[in-house]
């Protein structure tokens, strides 16, 4: 997409946005930028509210009320809300943290802790300008150096240290800018800076709460600050009153939140969600059962708003183990699989099948990887008979979670017709990721969940090794043009590539996204996720008393 | 009855003493560890030993046995390493709201079964029999999780009269209190009806009635007290059998009690809140036994007088 079709799509995700267009003409005008429909409707769908939107409008008429406490059902057991160490981001994370840069709805990276950002000519320095007058919840004021403090322990011991390696060194600049000095050219670098695990803390505050970092205190900028962590029954957030205002340009409450608070609770029965909601308990759930979904959306109370997750589930086989790793065996179980079947029987239509590694509704999508790997059986009993397999059998292992289970059940009688018996072994997460890392099983079954998708195959394409993933040469040389990229062309070009060798060569088997729905009672206005993140920000959202 | 506390008292101290040690050696030769599932799989290979080393998981099993004696030895049952919360101060809220859907659950049980069993005996083979038999059936056959939907989606989502979970007033007690009970109501009432139908067939009952005894006499005083020790007995096992389903039942109804709190703790490996969950949960069942043999003790008048003899 050129400069200028995206500045016009900007201009209709506004004007929608502000109800002077219809649905319909979104998606014409959409359409003519070269938007699919299903990525028009995932964006109409992120913006909520505007013209015509019938049942699945956020309802931004009226103005703002201040006050009131937004009550949460979240999907999972909270883990400590730890910026920097943490095993998982969860929902809290939007509230009280901030990061310094953050994707827009249409997937452009605009100012929030960082007001600008630069690259110099040879691609060697990045230089971010901090916005002035910035604090900490403790009343700390936040500058350049703390920025700088953060960076450094981000790439040392952070969760994401191994996507900083090509930074050698991070320092105050001038004029409350940070500097960063890369050893090699590495765009990409932007995408790691947007991640929820680069929120920006008081390090003296992290430091001085020990193991309480995450659990009682959180020292950060986001509008809220945390109340109460008790992860196995809420996790409370309250406004800070002295939040000097978001940077994020799509946030349009510049002072403290309308929200007194903000209570999440967790629904770890899928089938509970859908009640919960229904009887008025919480105000906003994630990820209803799909089954319940249909009779949420004809709920006139209700707003169901569903977006493609940021996330993929994919299928790994160890091509080390013999006849697993014999040439063709990938793309053999690969064809065999039905995913379409897979979406509307297991996800009840609420998933899109994914032929390449990364979700369809991605902006730098590319749908060639759309003629790999379509379904198709007698194509992958020939490329087992060409690999001189008669019959293959495996263990796969798997978290035990039931749609996990669900998923596998569908996949295994699927590869059984064309000759592959796969015995799953669905195991909790603390047995699961020691014998994954260790390379131990015949096969795994996993879902990522991330913001920069690229950065995932990364990752991903070295668990547990390169070799147990087949050394597959395009991909591996797609991931190096993705970590040298000196500029965002160059970054697209690179991803496209990624996606189309992975798609080839399938260091993992993609299977499918699912989507990522959100539904919330009419009372609650300006709750928008967006497409590009994995949850949505909390200082626009108001609730009728 | 002091040699029989005595006794008892022994029996639970060694009880404890061989569970702790059970609890202590099984959490930690699971599969995973704490490291697992607080360290993020992106930087897990440097996470993972640090952490171990910081919070002395990678000493042998022995040796963490005997520290985390050491620290209960001296009230200190440490820290949640997830929530950073005292484990005392998890016992005493979550133990606080189990501790009143337990007791909201067995005064269910006995204030439906115990009647309504002596009600069928009563009258066995009457509407009040078949229809007593028929809540039996159901309450042993239907699973608790399934009842639980059943029930939030009659009473929460349809009638709105009960909410669907979470914690508050009475009204949040409700369903999970009944889910709960359901099954004991089941087996308490089947064993009250069979045990007071006994007493019925005796001939101190035929001895009664022929003295002119009135009927409601016979049942509700004579044929019940002597029909009392089974149940007694049974008590014992119901009220641990409801100390375990709390565990379903909490995390089905969003209910912050110590089972919620014990199915968070295992599955994320936090030792220090799971142990100490653990064991409290064991000190309940060691205790409900505990008085249930004294109830059937006392109840039972053969027992004592051989207890005495003795």
């Amino acid at each position: 997409m050129t400069q200028t079709e995206e500045s016009e799509l900007r201009d209709t995700i506004e004007q929608y946005r502000n109800a002077r267009l219809t649905r319909r003409d979104f998606v014409q005008r959409a359409a003519v930028l070269g938007i699919s429909a299903s990525v028009a409707a995932s964006i109409l769908a992120a913006c909520g509210g505007g013209g015509g939107g019938g049942g699945t409008t956020t309802g931004e008429e009226g103005q703002p009320v201040q006050g009131g406490v937004l009550r949460m059902g979240y999907d999972r057991a909270f883990q400590k809300l730890d910026n920097v160490v943490g095993p998982w981001a969860d929902e809290p994370f939007t509230a009280i943290y901030e990061v310094p840069i953050i994707r827009d709805p249409g997937g452009k990276f605009v100012s929030s802790v960082a007001e600008a950002w630069e690259f110099s000519s040879d691609g060697l320095t990045l230089s971010m300008k901090i916005r002035e007058g910035l604090k900490f919840h403790s009343g700390a004021p936040l500058t350049a150096a703390n920025v700088a403090e953060d960076f450094n322990i981000f790439r040392t011991t952070g969760v994401t240290a191994n996507f900083w390696a090509p930074v050698k060194n991070v320092e105050e600049g001038e004029n409350n800018s940070v500097v960063l000095t890369l050893s090699k050219t590495n765009y990409g670098l932007i995408e790691t800076i947007s991640t929820l695990f680069q929120s920006i803390h008081n390090e003296a505050s992290r430091k001085a709460a020990g193991e309480g970092w995450g659990a009682t205190t959180v020292d950060a900028t986001g509008p809220f600050t945390l109340k109460t962590f008790k992860p196995a029954s809420e996790v409370v957030v309250e406004r800070w009153p002295d939040y000097p205002g978001s940077g994020v340009p799509f946030v349009t409450n510049k002072g403290p939140a309308y929200l007194d608070s903000i209570r999440w609770v967790p629904i770890l029965e899928p089938a509970n969600r859908a009640n919960e909601i229904e009887t008025g308990s919480v105000d906003i759930v994630k990820s209803p059962a799909a089954q319940d979904i249909s009779r949420l959306q004809s709920n006139d109370d209700l707003v169901v708003l569903e977006l493609q997750e940021l996330s993929n589930y994919f299928i790994t086989i160890d091509r080390t183990r013999g006849a697993l790793g014999q040439p063709g065996v990938a793309q053999a179980m690969s064809h065999a699989i039905d995913r379409q079947a897979l979406v509307d029987t297991v996800f009840f239509g609420h998933a899109v099948p994914t032929y390449g590694p990364i979700f369809p509704a991605y902006r730098w999508y590319d749908p060639g990887v759309e003629a790999y790997n379509e379904y198709d059986p007698d194509k992958a009993r020939d490329l087992l008979k060409s690999a001189g397999l008669s019959e293959l059998r495996f263990t796969l292992l798997t978290q035990n979670q039931p749609i996990q289970v669900q998923v596998l059940e569908a996949v295994g009688g699927m590869l059984r017709e064309v000759g592959i018996t796969m015995e799953v072994k669905a195991v909790e997460d603390a047995a699961f990721f020691p014998d994954m890392f260790a390379g131990k099983p015949d096969a795994f079954m996993f879902k990522w969940l991330w913001e920069s998708p690229t950065d995932n195959m990364r990752f991903f394409g070295r668990v547990p090794s390169w070799d147990y993933n087949g050394n597959p040469p395009k991909s591996m040389a797609g991931i190096d043009a993705w970590e040298s990229a000196a500029t965002e062309e160059q970054l697209e070009k690179a991803c496209r590539q990624v996606q189309l060798a992975w798609a080839e060569e399938l260091p993992f088997i993609p299977l499918v996204t699912q989507s990522l729905v959100w539904v919330h009672h009419k009372r609650v206005h300006n709750f928008r996720p967006t497409q590009t993140s994995i949850y949505p920000l909390f200082n626009d959202v108001w609730i009728e008393a | 009855m002091i040699r029989f506390v005595l006794s008892r008292g022994i029996r639970a101290a060694l009880i404890f003493v061989v569970a702790s040690v059970a609890v202590c050696y099984g959490l930690r030769v699971a599969p995973g560890s704490l490291a697992d599932i607080v360290t993020n799989p992106l930087n897990r290979a440097f996470a993972v030993k640090d952490l171990e080393e910081r919070l002395g998981l990678d000493e042998p099993v022995i040796v963490q046995y005997f520290v985390f004696v050491r620290n209960i030895m001296g009230g200190d049952f440490g820290v949640s390493f997830i929530s950073n919360r005292s484990v005392t101060e998890i016992i005493a809220t979550g133990g606080l709201n189990t501790l009143k859907l337990g007791g909201a659950a067995a005064i269910l049980t006995y204030f439906i079964s115990v009647p309504l069993g002596i009600m069928a005996a009563a009258r066995r083979n009457s509407v009040i029999d078949q229809g007593s038999m028929l809540i039996a059936v159901l309450g042993m056959a239907i699973p608790n999780f399934f009842l639980a939907i059943l029930l939030v989606r009659l009473f929460a989502v349809e009638l709105r009269w009960l909410p669907a979970a979470g914690q508050g007033g009475i009204k949040h007690l409700i369903l999970p209190a009944v889910v709960l009970a359901a099954e004991a109501i089941a087996i308490n009432l089947r064993l009250v009806r069979a045990s007071v139908l006994e007493q019925l067939s005796r001939d101190y009952i035929r001895t009664l009635r022929a003295k002119g005894a009135s009927e409601r006499r016979v049942v509700w005083i004579h044929a019940f007290r002597n029909a009392l020790p089974p149940v007694i007995t049974f008590g014992g096992v119901m009220l641990r059998t409801l100390l375990g389903y709390t565990l379903v039942v909490e995390v089905i109804f969003r209910y912050p009690g110590l089972g919620f709190e014990l199915v968070d703790s295992v599955l994320k490996r936090d030792y220090a809140v799971a142990q100490a969950l653990a064991l409290v949960f064991i000190a309940g069942v060691v205790l409900f036994n505990f008085l249930a043999d004294l109830g059937h003790h006392l109840a039972e008048p053969r027992i004592r007088e051989r207890g005495a003899a003795g």
